[in-house]
């Protein structure tokens, strides 16, 4: 008997010598085309980061391999998530805090534990906007208003519920003390659709992109009534932001990079050498300029601690605002 | 722990397939049910959520949203829905989470408000255990996201409900039907060792493992102690044992078991005779320097041999024991019959002397020095043989105590016997055959025996005479018999002892008798041996 169990634990581990053995055998690596997966549709933000980073990092020569970027679109990113689950270290994909809220919005299976962490790029901030000629012109005024009465508040949001644009509110009113299910949400197709109806006074408020709204708020076309920054942002330094409100909340829209499970110290550490490389370059600087996004570079370490961070924070919005009556 | 492991066959095989097979199936019969309750839990979750969807989406529903208010249409839904999947209630709330439409079993109109946080704030769809009410229930929530055509807005939510007791009810019935098929392995599996203990004792002649390791101990023991070489080996000739005896008489060495006996015998003669489907009674064959006395049984089961058990005696060893022994017998008996004549004698003489007839002592010693020399003239100067001639003084002096007239007739001549003659069949034969004249004629009045020898010609004829009162028919044929006698219980070996001494050398024997004249005992002896052994 004592024997059986000695031989099995010595097949058990010569299993798992063999095994990780075969991973680490990627000398390498990377030795293959590499694969960015945008899990959307061309035209998207996804997209837009999957692509920039391909261009990036082959015009800057950081990567010797080609780069391919693949869109998966579909389930909130989920296709092209389970499709990255599928593949090995050489495919990587975008992601950003759908990864944490799929889940714990019972949207999908995926946890952002299966996949690992390679780095989180840049971000964006929400805002809050209503129309140039509304009557609230603070966003207490707006979430004071609310509290009255919610249902007469019309707020666009777009392309889904549980999205940052909506999470953001919900955490700005639910900080405020607004009940949250009392919100009266106009759910649209996607940002642009958000502020066409704002714009044409189908509703009295919307939370999206700070991108989408910055240019016509410059224009006078609308008003920002807050931004989700930590501090004011650079153009429209005049626009409050959360904080400054008195709302204690900092509401990044992050996008970052994560590859397939089990992915070795060593491909891992190639990834951290080229993209904080890439980040530095001038190329990377001028993408974020021209899409309001701000660097936002964590490396894999850091990006897997503020998973979690993040994850705490989507799940305490998420599960425990549902305590309030 | 030696003395709780000794117990009977079947207490072990059953104690050990009991406890194997309950362990085996209660793992099994756990690990199923924990599987197949997880599963219909599971089975249920995902049927209360995919229906509580499917009524979200339902345009008879959406309709009654859009409208602001529930209808007949969307209640008549709902209570066909709730009845086709089987759950026990379907709620629909609107945004406020007041009641829309309510399908299923009496219920108190509470409507718990939190259940539907999640859906109507994020569009949420999932389930919910709600384990503390009474009862137990499972929930599915769904959101009613309705289409206003630019935008969409969550309206209302869906909750289809289950009782976990009708779910627990279903699991109830697996596990039982899982029980009572492990429960019947269980009594297979136990009357099956039963069985097998059965027909292992019955294999064993019903005796319990440490017995037969005991016999076999005892065995082996006998057969190391024994001093006939004793051999086993299968029908392949693979040896299965050998005592020490073999060893030495075949001179052996080295871990023999395993190997086969043509590997370890080295005598052509043997092995042949080895490889029979007989059995060998006494065969005598040379082993190298030894005569080896050989018998071997075969062992056959079902008309084949499946082995052979060889027993090894040493011929020489035996033939040794026996001349030395009938060597000393026939000294002894010779010493004491010269000894006795001499002592009556002696006294004849101390009696003449007392008498103070010297002249007359004188005469008898000289006459029995001249007869003594006379005696030893005849027969020494005729029969050169000195094994004949030890035997034949030896016999004269017992015919002389006997008062037996002991003569060698006239004309008896016998030189060097051959050397394939050798000293114990003589004294086996010679002895023998005048030892029983000599009782054949003891109480006779005239007791006389004659010893007649001659080698001319091919053959050396020995012819013994006596005048008894001869032998009828009938006795004469049953005279070699093994255990006949005339001469009363515990001998008769005498005769038979001289037929197979005559015949192992190739002779052969007549027995004469005319009813009162006694009778006449012919015994021919080749002087060549021809026969090979």
């Amino acid at each position: 008997m004592r024997k059986i169990g000695f031989v099995s634990i010595l097949i058990l581990i010569m299993l798992l010598a063999a095994c990780s053995s075969n991973a680490s055998g990627s000398k390498g690596y990377p030795d293959k085309n590499l694969e960015i997966v945008a899990p959307a549709s061309p035209g998207g933000g996804w997209d837009l980061t999957a692509r920039s980073l391909e261009k990036v990092l082959t015009d800057e020569n950081l990567v010797e391999q080609n780069i391919n970027v693949v869109n998966k679109p579909g389930g909130g990113g989920e296709v092209g998530w389970k499709y990255l689950k599928s593949k090995d270290a050489h495919t990587l994909a975008v992601n950003s805090s759908l990864v944490l809220t799929n889940n714990l919005l019972g949207q999908s299976d995926l946890t952002y534990n299966e996949f690992t962490p390679i780095a989180t790029l840049a971000t964006e901030w929400q805002a809050l906007a209503v129309p140039a000629d509304s009557k609230y012109s603070t966003a207490t005024e707006f979430l004071e208003a609310t509290k009255e009465n919610p249902d007469s508040m019309k707020i666009g949001v777009g392309p889904g519920l549980g999205n940052d644009d909506h999470l953001s509110l919900v955490q700005a009113a639910s900080e405020f003390g607004i009940n949250p299910s009392e919100l009266n949400f106009l759910v649209y197709e996607g940002g642009g659709d958000v502020v066409t109806a704002l714009l044409g006074g189908h509703v009295d408020a919307v939370t999206t992109s700070l991108s989408e709204v910055k240019d016509q708020h410059l224009a006078g076309k609308l008003k920002i009534l807050a931004v989700s920054s930590d501090k004011p942002v650079e153009g429209i330094e005049d626009v409050p932001t959360w904080q400054d409100e008195g709302v204690d909340m900092v509401f990044p829209h992050w996008r970052g990079l994560m590859g397939p499970p089990d992915m070795t110290e060593e491909e891992i550490a190639y990834w951290d050498e080229k993209i904080s490389k890439m980040v530095e370059t001038e190329q990377w600087k001028k993408v974020l300029d021209n899409n309001d996004w701000e660097s936002f570079y964590k490396n894999s370490e850091e990006t897997e601690a503020f998973l979690k961070e993040q994850n705490d924070l989507y799940q305490k919005l998420v599960k425990d605002s549902g305590m309030m009556k | 722990m030696k003395k709780l492991l000794r117990v009977s066959l079947q207490i072990k095989i059953l104690g050990l397939v009991t406890v194997l097979l309950l362990l085996v199936l209660s793992l099994a019969t756990f690990m199923f049910t924990s599987m197949e309750s997880n599963e219909d839990v599971e089975n249920a979750e995902d049927l209360a959520l995919q229906t509580s969807k499917t009524l979200s989406y339902m345009p008879v529903i959406q309709e009654a949203f859009r409208v602001g208010q529930s209808t007949e249409n969307m209640n008549h839904i709902v209570a066909q829905v709730k009845d086709e999947v089987g759950a026990s209630a379907v709620k629909i709330v609107n945004r406020q989470r007041e009641l829309y439409s309510y399908a299923g079993v009496e219920w108190n109109g509470e409507i718990v408000k939190e259940d539907y946080y999640r859906s109507l704030v994020f569009g949420s769809r999932y389930i919910l255990h709600k384990d503390q009410d009474e009862p137990q229930t499972l929930k599915a929530i769904a959101p009613i996201l309705v289409d206003y055509g630019d935008y969409k807005k969550v309206e209302g939510a869906v909750a289809v409900e289950f009782q976990m007791k009708s779910i627990y009810d279903e699991i109830k019935k697996d596990i039982r039907k899982i029980v009572y098929a492990s429960a019947s392995v269980f009594l297979l599996g136990i009357g099956g060792s039963y069985l097998l203990a059965r027909s292992i004792r019955k294999d064993t002649l019903g005796l319990e493992p440490f017995e037969i390791s005991a016999l076999f101990r005892e065995r082996n023991a006998i057969v190391q102690s024994v001093k006939e070489g004793l051999i086993a080996f299968d029908h392949l000739g693979k040896i299965t044992m050998i005592n020490l005896s073999a060893r030495s008489l075949l001179n052996l060495q080295g871990d023999l078991r395993g190997q086969t006996i043509h590997h370890v015998i080295h005598s052509p003669e043997l092995l042949n005779m080895l490889d029979s489907d007989k059995g060998l009674i006494n065969k005598e064959l040379q082993y190298k320097d030894k005569i080896v006395i050989v018998n071997s049984n075969p062992i056959i089961e079902e008309g084949s041999r499946t082995g052979t058990v060889v027993s090894l005696r040493d011929k020489t060893e035996v033939k040794e024991m026996v001349d030395a022994l009938s060597d000393v017998r026939q000294y002894s008996e010779d010493l004491r019959a010269q000894a006795h004549e001499f002592t009556s004698k002696l006294y004849v003489i101390m009696g003449l002397i007392q008498l103070e007839k010297y002249e007359d002592a004188i005469h008898l010693i000289k006459d029995e020095a001249h007869s003594q020399n006379q005696v030893s003239e005849v027969f020494f100067k005729d029969i050169l043989d000195e094994k004949v001639q030890a035997i034949l003084l030896g016999k004269f002096a017992k015919a002389s105590e006997k008062k037996i007239d002991f003569q060698i007739e006239e004309g008896s001549s016998l030189g060097q016997l051959p050397s394939h003659i050798p000293l114990s069949p003589l004294i086996i034969i010679l002895g023998n055959l005048i030892n029983n004249a000599f009782e054949a004629v003891a109480e006779e009045n005239k007791k006389r025996v004659t010893f007649f020898v001659t080698d001319l010609g091919k053959d050396i004829v020995f012819e013994i005479e006596d005048t008894g009162k001869g032998m009828e028919q009938e006795e004469m044929k049953r005279i070699f018999d093994k255990g006949y006698s005339s001469k009363g219980d515990n001998r008769g070996y005498g005769l038979a002892n001289v037929k197979e001494e005559i015949e192992k050398l190739d002779g052969s024997i007549e027995i004469s008798s005319d009813g009162d004249k006694g009778t006449v005992i012919t015994v021919i002896l080749p002087k060549k041996f021809e026969r090979g052994m």
